[in-house]
């Protein structure tokens, strides 16, 4: 959660895969301009549709690099506003899990679900 | 600042330019047809970044275009110029990324390196080791750089290339009777001033696909040959041989 670091995360990343500022900026779908001074953290992350763009670009995941922007997806908060107790409840529980048994529940969860 | 750089000719400076070109041909891929993938070069090929912010700000000075810092490898464009916010401007810009590579490809090992001597701001000298503007034009680095951008994003070949396929071989010469005719057609400037709006409506043809300007294209085609004047000695020549 540090605002601070993502521009020269994906800086890194994008340097990585040997693409350039321009190419990367049109793929995106910003001026490289913005592009450079968010790459140097001169500028606070984008928001989240272009940063969803970068993940595709960078081949990342979304959510992953949300959160290195000190955000989560949009459609997190209405999930658990729907049902505010249950869902703050299965949260808090499942956060103390590792990730190893998270992703265990995940496919659990994902087999609960009825088909269509 | 004015940096003394040593006389480099024309064919030098068009050759480096060539050669970095090659390189890019090489390495990434195949330039066959304009234009010059220029903004990949300082990245792909030279490991310089490229950035682009306002110069205005960041150096204090009014009209600066370009800026390259040598020690961090860095290249910096005026964000006045930025191609995707001000599409009109591609050409203005194109040739500023060309003239920065210029520098670095011309200049970098005539700059004393500053890194130990100088107070660095953030990592970086505050000053930038080359700064261009627009006043001054004139001094042998910035003009050799000017050089350099012009053969770096209308090199020879694909020049030549573009020329045959939609003229022909041969060139275009603005001569006496042409003139004349320009003349009884209403125009009323000179001789010279005839022959260059003439020559820019021949090069704004060519301009669009090599990403340069109505002016630099004329440049580069003059400097080619293929633009000419035929006048004076020359011209007396031809009348008295008609």
């Amino acid at each position: 959660m540090n605002p601070k670091k993502f521009g020269a995360t994906i800086r890194a990343l994008r340097e990585q895969r040997q693409i350039s500022l321009r190419k990367f900026a049109d793929k995106v779908g910003i001026s490289p301009t913005y592009l450079s001074k968010v790459e140097r953290d001169e500028f606070p992350p984008p928001g989240e549709e272009t940063i969803k763009q970068i993940a595709e670009a960078l081949g990342q995941d979304p959510d992953e690099l949300l959160a290195l922007a000190g955000k989560v997806s949009s459609d997190l908060p209405a999930i658990i506003q729907q049902r505010p107790r249950e869902m703050a409840s299965f949260l808090r529980t499942a956060g103390e899990l590792t990730p190893e048994e998270l992703a265990r529940l995940t496919k659990y969860v994902e087999r609960m679900k009825r088909p269509g | 600042m004015e940096v003394k750089v040593p006389r480099i000719s024309e064919r030098t400076i068009e050759a480096e330019a060539a050669a970095l070109l090659d390189r890019y041909s090489k390495e990434h891929e195949p330039i066959l047809k304009p234009p010059v993938p220029v903004d990949e070069l300082p990245e792909m090929v030279l490991q310089v970044r490229l950035e682009f912010d306002d110069l205005r700000k960041l150096v204090g000075r009014g009209d600066a275009i370009g800026a390259t810092w040598f020690e961090t490898r860095e290249i910096y464009i005026d964000q006045s110029l930025d191609p995707t916010e001000h599409p009109r401007k591609r050409g203005r810009y194109r040739f500023t990324v060309g003239h920065e590579i210029g520098h670095w490809v011309l200049h970098r090992r005539f700059v004393p390196d500053r890194a130990s001597q100088m107070a660095l701001f953030e990592g970086r000298a505050s000053e930038p080791s080359i700064l261009c503007r627009e006043a001054n034009k004139r001094e042998p680095a910035e003009w050799q750089a000017d050089r350099f951008s012009s053969y770096l994003l209308m090199p020879r070949d694909l020049v030549l290339k573009a020329w045959r396929e939609s003229r022909g071989a041969a060139p275009w010469a603005f001569d006496m009777p042409k003139y004349r005719t320009a003349v009884a057609n209403g125009f009323t400037d000179s001789f010279d001033a005839v022959a260059k709006d003439m020559m820019n409506h021949i090069a704004s043809d060519f301009a669009p696909q090599f990403g340069v300007s109505t002016e630099a294209m004329r440049i580069r085609l003059e400097n080619l040959g293929l633009l000419k004047k035929v006048q004076g000695r020359q011209l007396l020549d031809l009348e008295a041989a008609g």
